[in-house]
């Protein structure tokens, strides 16, 4: 996979965000390899299995949601425009143009590792279009300057990340064992922190 | 939840949403060149991969209405596509800026000149009327006649009480009008979606010229109320 010089630190920084994302060898975590990193994720427990959400949905699962991700993003802006999901995409094309390998597919490749990592799986990937990609990747800093507001913010998680899980399987029920809650149980958390909404809205 | 967890909790903000994350960062000036390719191959004259970053033409906006249409319209017409003192698939811009400037609404132009985004907006549900909103943000989108085709909002409250007593108005105002749901999910009590994070609610209205989608979210630090209304 052939990147340009600059975004290489950017989009596959192996650098894992602090060491309490490091694994240790008494992590008694099922389904994550002692030594491996681990993602903020990992320990999440989900309602329906009792695991983190790698664990209970596997490979597949995060696949579907990524791509429902992107058919709803899609949806919105080709419809709809930017209003809802923010001007900041408008930023782009302003710099200087050069050239790049990267596809629509390793795009999603990369974004799909990032989700596996976060949420308990390996720290890479290899993709349906048999690219390994990178898990751990560096998110400090990657919204400054595109003025994303709240209200957008959270309509992206309401509106496109939430049906994106629900329509692949993912239970949203009263809760407990009786009525899974996976949304709530494990994939909330990294989703609705108030620290890393902070950091990306208003910069 | 242990220590070991709530550190790796904590380090969220450096990780943080993975799609909202990479889709920032897709727009910093190191990854353009490889987003603009992303672009072209999704035959995109740009290079954001949502095509975010480029101002779709009226052709293409007319396209990618009729699908949506085509895979959302119900099979008979809305008795009433009013909402929030405007219509859509009527009310004109002309009308719009009217209406804004005697409401007391103030809009600001987008960089795609089709849409606007306005604050202030009047609330019409008694559980939004007087109601202290974290949020209160409006975003209209006009049609290639220059005629409102969407009107979406976005209002968030600390309380859930505010959120789930205003959902159900919202969907007993649309009933009242002849407006019946498609399909209703979740349950909007406040105690559902107070009991975790982004546990949700929504109601769906499917007719030929219009659809509605209602939502309540609880969005970790309040409760979202998203009203969606678009003329087909």
């Amino acid at each position: 996979m052939s990147l340009k010089h600059g975004m290489l630190p950017v989009l596959c920084s192996v650098a894992l965000v602090g060491s309490g994302c490091g694994a240790s060898t008494t992590d008694t975590d099922a389904g994550v390899d002692a030594g491996a990193p681990l993602g903020p994720g990992a320990s999440l427990k989900c309602d329906s299995s009792g695991k983190n959400a790698w664990d209970t949905y596997g490979v597949n699962a995060f696949v579907a949601v990524n791509e429902a991700i992107f058919a709803n993003v899609g949806a919105e802006s080709t419809a709809h425009g930017t209003t809802n999901l923010g001007n900041s995409f408008s930023k782009i094309g302003s710099g200087t143009p050069a050239s790049t390998a990267d596809s629509a597919a390793t795009f999603k490749g990369k974004l799909a590792a990032f989700l596996v990592y976060a949420y308990g799986g390996p720290a890479s990937i290899t993709y349906t279009d048999h690219v390994t990609y990178t898990g751990p990747q560096n998110m400090t800093g990657a919204h400054v300057g595109l003025n994303i507001t709240s209200a957008q913010y959270d309509y992206f998680v309401s509106n496109i990340v939430v049906p994106a899980l629900t329509s692949n399987g993912v239970p949203a029920g009263a809760g407990g064992a009786s009525a899974p809650n996976d949304v709530s149980s494990c994939f909330a958390p990294i989703l609705v922190d108030a620290a890393f909404k902070a950091s990306i809205v208003g910069k | 939840m242990n220590q070991r967890t709530l550190s790796r909790v904590a380090r969220l903000a450096a990780i943080g949403v993975a799609s909202i994350g990479l889709i920032g960062l897709a727009h910093r000036p190191e990854v353009r060149p490889a987003m603009r390719t992303l672009g072209t191959a999704l035959g995109l004259t740009n290079s954001c991969p949502f095509g975010y970053d480029v101002i779709a033409s009226p052709e293409q906006v007319a396209r990618a209405r009729r699908a949506f249409s085509a895979s959302h319209a119900g099979s008979v017409p809305a008795p009433t596509r009013r909402q929030l003192g405007l219509e859509v698939g009527q009310s004109t811009r002309a009308e719009v800026a009217a209406w804004a400037a005697t409401s007391g609404v103030a809009c600001v132009p987008q960089r795609d000149p089709s849409q606007l985004t306005c604050t202030n907006l009047p609330e019409t549900s008694p559980a939004l009327v007087g109601a202290e909103l974290l949020e209160s943000t409006t975003w209209l989108e006009f049609d290639e006649r220059e005629v409102l085709a969407r009107l979406t909002t976005v209002r968030k409250a600390s309380q859930v009480q505010v959120i789930s007593s205003a959902f159900s108005e919202v969907v007993a105002s649309l009933g009242s009008a002849g407006n019946a749901a498609t399909r209703r999910e979740g349950d909007p009590s406040a105690a559902f979606l107070s009991g975790g994070s982004l546990r949700q609610a929504s109601a769906e209205y499917r007719f030929s010229n219009y659809f509605a989608l209602i939502r309540a979210t609880n969005v970790g630090q309040g409760y979202l109320l998203t009203e969606d209304y678009r003329a087909l």
